[in-house]
């Protein structure tokens, strides 16, 4: 009995060594509307959001321990005309650095690097931009998940 | 004993392992909102148009079949945002104030697009019109799409004044004044 609440205490504690996250706060909702249009135009094809509404972090990453963050989407209903981008508008605050990211970056169903770091990071501020918009797209409401992933290296 | 540290090892081991190459994972949604739109206007923007019913060419020649009596000067503009399979919308034209003196009649030529929009821009319905004070389409089948804005892009627009009949003309006013709505609908 002993040796099996010692086993678990190990597991727990290497677990809880291994709890590196990233997390995502907030959310990207692009709206049109009759303000964004005068007859006889068509959208602009391109819209940026604001820069402040996604914010990324790294928690719980040893300060020299090096990561990097793969970028991806999965797609509920996404008009494949449209194309999705990313870029990252402030470093964050903590005890790490972030390198990359700064330019916009195409996200694809496939996870492909967008940022390389290391140590902790909070408030990374997202920025995302959308190419390809069209009134030919039919009038709907589209949905995708933008999925981060984080490796250590 | 031995057994269960052995394994104890190997767990931690395990884990251990895994713990170089940890991932971590987060996602947020994305949504992108298109609403059904339809946006219609005339360009160049408040222009008036003047007609005139000219005056006969020789004695006993109809009046109305100078220059004076036609305008094209002005080009019709949309938008729209319509919904899979949704049904295409038209352009109604109607006049909303004002009357065509008795005799005479306000028609209007559209014509297609002479360079092209984007997306499903519509077609004209007919090759005259002639206006009443009851909405008629003069363009159909718009999906979505648009015709692009300004002079020149989209449906030019050409009026004129056709003497009907001279027996039942009757000029009250030198001048009459009608304004033509554009609607835009399904």
């Amino acid at each position: 009995m002993k040796y099996i609440a010692t086993i678990l205490t190990l597991i727990a504690l290497n677990n809880c060594v291994q709890a590196q996250q990233v997390r995502i706060k907030g959310t990207a909702e692009f709206k049109f509307s009759y303000a964004n249009i005068k007859a006889g135009d068509d959208f602009a094809t391109e819209a940026s959001n604001k820069g402040d509404e996604v914010d990324l972090s790294i928690r719980q990453m040893p300060k020299n321990k090096r990561w990097y963050l793969t970028v991806s989407k999965t797609d509920i209903n996404w008009p494949s005309s449209v194309s999705i981008y990313v870029r990252r508008t402030s470093g964050g605050s903590g005890n790490g650095y972030v390198w990359g990211g700064s330019y916009y970056t195409c996200i694809r169903n496939m996870p492909q690097s967008f940022l390389i770091g290391s140590g902790s990071l909070n408030n990374i501020n997202l920025q995302y931009k959308l190419k390809g918009l069209s009134l030919s797209i039919p009038s709907n409401t589209y949905y995708t998940d933008i999925v981060y992933t984080l490796y250590e290296l | 004993m031995k057994r269960t540290t052995l394994i104890a090892t190997i767990l931690f081991c395990a884990t251990s392992a895994l713990g170089q190459s940890l991932w971590s994972y987060d996602d947020h949604s994305m949504s992108l909102q298109i609403p059904e739109m339809s946006l219609v206007t005339i360009m160049p923007a408040n222009h008036t148009i003047n007609l005139s019913l000219s005056l006969p060419i020789r004695a006993g020649a109809k009046p109305g079949t100078g220059d004076s009596s036609v305008d094209n000067k002005t080009w019709l503009n949309y938008s729209c945002s319509v919904r899979q399979n949704g049904a295409y919308r038209k352009v109604y034209a109607q006049i909303t104030s004002g009357n065509v003196p008795e005799g005479i009649d306000l028609q209007l030529k559209v014509s297609n697009l002479r360079f092209k929009g984007r997306g499903r821009w519509g077609r004209r319905y007919a090759t005259r019109t002639v206006l009443t004070n009851q909405p008629q389409v003069v363009v159909y089948r718009i999906g979505g799409g648009c015709t692009r804005r300004g002079s020149r892009y989209g449906h030019q627009l050409t009026y004129s004044l056709k003497l009907k009949d001279i027996d039942d003309l009757i000029v009250k006013e030198p001048k009459t004044y009608v304004t033509v709505t554009y609607t835009i609908s399904d």
